[in-house]
């Protein structure tokens, strides 16, 4: 067999690709500011499917001698706090040791099917020694999985997959020999033009 | 009375008595086949369970990668040792028992590839669609397999494994990076190698894992990439330096799928399990890299993520051509006819899905449980196939080190796949 190798224009376009990633910008929000000597990120997807699951971090970097109390809220849409289902605190304070990065995160906002797709104007407030801030932050939701997640998630691709298997079944026999599928294959041939590492002998 | 047919010629060398010729380095190195192998592994199977793993045990389950790949090692070694022997494709084990295990194989082959491939496309159009999200999941996901289709269409078997070895290399590079820019705890890491429950969840992380590694009839491929590259020899001592040759090439592609999951649990087990998130959406997770290792960690992972799922998808769909090749005693090619007909008719459903919108994340999980439960069948017909007599010089013997290794290799591998599929079956369609 004629040596592989990894030729170079390969290479290159793979190359090219990869530096290309970074002209797009990942979907989301990110957001930096500060309060006083304490710096915040907010770090959160701008986009969601319809029963899933969005989670919103935030990141706090205390540039100060002192510890610093940071109240953190997270402000969801007025009048469609229902289109949510979020079960952890909406606000809390936490606390910035100097020199330190501290990380918090608002986990598993679901967004709820059977309303209408939508952006939503959430928003996060940051309030620290007096000065308050508030971030806006819009998500945008998408048509969801058109079944229900569990069980029914493997049955209805399981489904499609065996009716498309009555395809398969009309179409590969008109290729093959008549009853091929009950026969085992004829044995492969040893090729004439084998490599020469194949058959070797050990000296 | 008659002597009982061994496959072994009077005065033929004992079972695995023969040394194989000694591979330079060059021969080493070529890891074409092995890329292939790998990239069944690597998909969103890997990733979810690898990143699932990593947000709830950190390092913990690394060693799970390995005694599975053990057992998925094995299993590939039987089909290879039952095609060198006779020179027979997989199916004929299947047919040798009876009709109804090739009809049962049609179905496995046609419901896992789609199912597969689909998993996958969803994957490279929910990075399409992190990127540009003005391009719809479903668009997004069909230009993923349409360009699977045109790249498979078009190709010849050869030029599969370059881009297949590039494309390993590319996404090694990738989720190293990605992991390396928020930092490996090796500590950690190597004590993660060492067998240990970490706590409750881990046994359905694990089960989920046996479908991803053990695979399946996807462990059957091999001997098809063999044929494709001519690897067959009518000499014992070619077999036996095929054998040698082969078992570098898929011990590659197993052990790469546990280093992929090195980075995975790394940068899982460093933004997710903090706050306890379980990632159920790659954006989502991907994101959250960003604060701990700044932008390029990101593009990183998502660029790692979308060669992963994009190379599984194609590999889905060539084992699933392969087989169904295979099972109407079609020729084994690539480039033919056959072959063409059977990928038009994967991309149809498996693009016509993606309407679906189900979350692969989710969907790997449920999918890989259903794996474990498919498979326990093809297990327990190569086992009866390569322990028959006739199997000649590959058969079972526990008269050498070799032999030996292989008999409890090859047991290992039944028992757990088995395990797994009894355990899996009471979990998917009784106990809910």
């Amino acid at each position: 067999m004629p040596r592989q190798s990894l030729r170079i224009p390969s290479v290159c376009a793979l190359a090219g690709v990869l530096l290309l990633i970074p002209a797009f910008g990942v979907a989301a929000l990110t957001t930096t500011g500060s309060l006083g000597e304490v710096a915040y990120a907010v770090y959160a997807p701008d986009w969601t499917w319809q029963k899933r699951d969005i989670n919103v971090l935030v990141v706090l970097d205390n540039h100060g001698p002192r510890t610093a109390d940071v109240y953190v809220g997270l402000v969801f849409p007025s009048r469609k706090a229902d289109h949510f289902v979020y079960s952890g605190d909406t606000e809390t304070v936490i606390q910035a040791l100097p020199g330190e990065s501290t990380r918090y995160a608002f986990t598993n906002i679901q967004a709820r099917d059977g309303v209408p797709r939508q952006i939503y104007d959430f928003a996060l407030t940051f309030s620290c020694g007096g000065v308050t801030t508030r971030v806006p932050y819009a998500v945008r939701t998408i048509r969801g999985a058109a079944v229900n997640s569990g069980q029914w998630a493997l049955y209805v691709p399981l489904a499609i997959a065996l009716v498309w298997s009555l395809v398969f079944a009309c179409v590969l026999p008109r290729l093959a020999g008549r009853g091929a599928w009950r026969r085992p294959g004829e044995a492969v041939k040893s090729a004439e033009d084998r490599e020469a590492w194949i058959d070797q002998t050990p000296a | 009375m008659d002597r009982p047919d061994t496959g072994l010629e009077q005065g033929a060398p004992r079972p695995w008595s023969l040394r194989p010729a000694r591979l330079g380095l060059r021969t080493v190195m070529l890891l074409g086949t092995g890329s292939v192998i790998a990239s069944f592994y690597i998909g969103t199977g890997d990733i979810s369970i690898g990143t699932n793993m990593g947000a709830q045990f950190g390092y913990r389950l690394w060693w799970t990668y390995f005694v599975l790949g053990i057992a998925g090692w094995a299993l590939i070694d039987m089909s290879v040792r039952y095609f060198l022997q006779f020179g027979k494709t997989p199916m004929s084990m299947f047919k040798d028992v009876h009709p109804v295990f090739t009809l049962y194989m049609f179905l496995a082959v046609i419901v896992c590839a789609t199912f597969g491939s689909y998993n996958q496309w969803a994957a490279c159009a929910m990075v399409v669609t992190g990127y540009v999200p003005d391009v719809s999941i479903e668009l997004g996901g069909a230009l993923a397999s349409l360009c699977a289709l045109l790249f498979l269409l078009t190709g010849a078997y050869k030029r599969l494994e370059r881009v297949f070895v590039v494309g390993l290399i590319a996404l090694l590079l990738c989720l190293f990076g990605s992991a390396l820019m928020i930092g490996i705890d090796w500590g950690e890491a190597a004590r993660g190698l060492v067998p240990n429950r970490p706590g409750k969840g881990w046994r359905p992380l694990f089960m989920s894992n046996a479908g991803s590694m053990i695979n399946a009839w996807l462990i059957l491929i091999y001997p098809y990439t063999m044929i494709e590259r001519r690897w067959f020899s009518d000499r014992l001592q070619g077999k036996v330096n095929i054998l040698h040759r082969a078992r570098i090439d898929y011990g590659w592609g197993i052990l790469a799928a546990g280093v992929v999951a090195l980075p995975l649990m790394a940068a899982a087990s460093a933004v997710a399990r903090p706050f306890g998130i379980l990632p159920r959406s790659y954006m989502d997770l991907s994101i959250l890299l960003e604060p701990l290792a700044g932008r390029w960690s990101t593009y990183l992972f998502l660029g790692g993520l979308f060669l992963a799922a994009w190379t599984a998808g194609v590999g889905w769909w060539l084992c699933g051509c392969y087989a169904l090749l295979d099972i109407f005693n079609l020729p084994i090619k690539l480039n033919s006819r056959p072959m063409r007909a059977a990928l038009v008719l994967f991309f149809i459903p498996s693009t016509v899905m993606l309407l679906l919108r189900i979350n692969p994340v989710y969907q790997m999980l449920l999918f890989s449980a259903f794996l474990a439960v498919v498979f326990p069948v093809i297990g327990l017909v190569m086992l009866w196939r390569i322990t028959r007599p006739d199997m000649g010089y590959f058969r079972w013997s526990p008269r050498t080190a070799q032999g030996a290794v292989i008999i409890a290799a090859d047991v290992f591998a039944i028992l757990l796949s088995v395990y797994i599929g009894w355990v899996q079956i009471g979990a998917l369609f009784i106990r809910r």
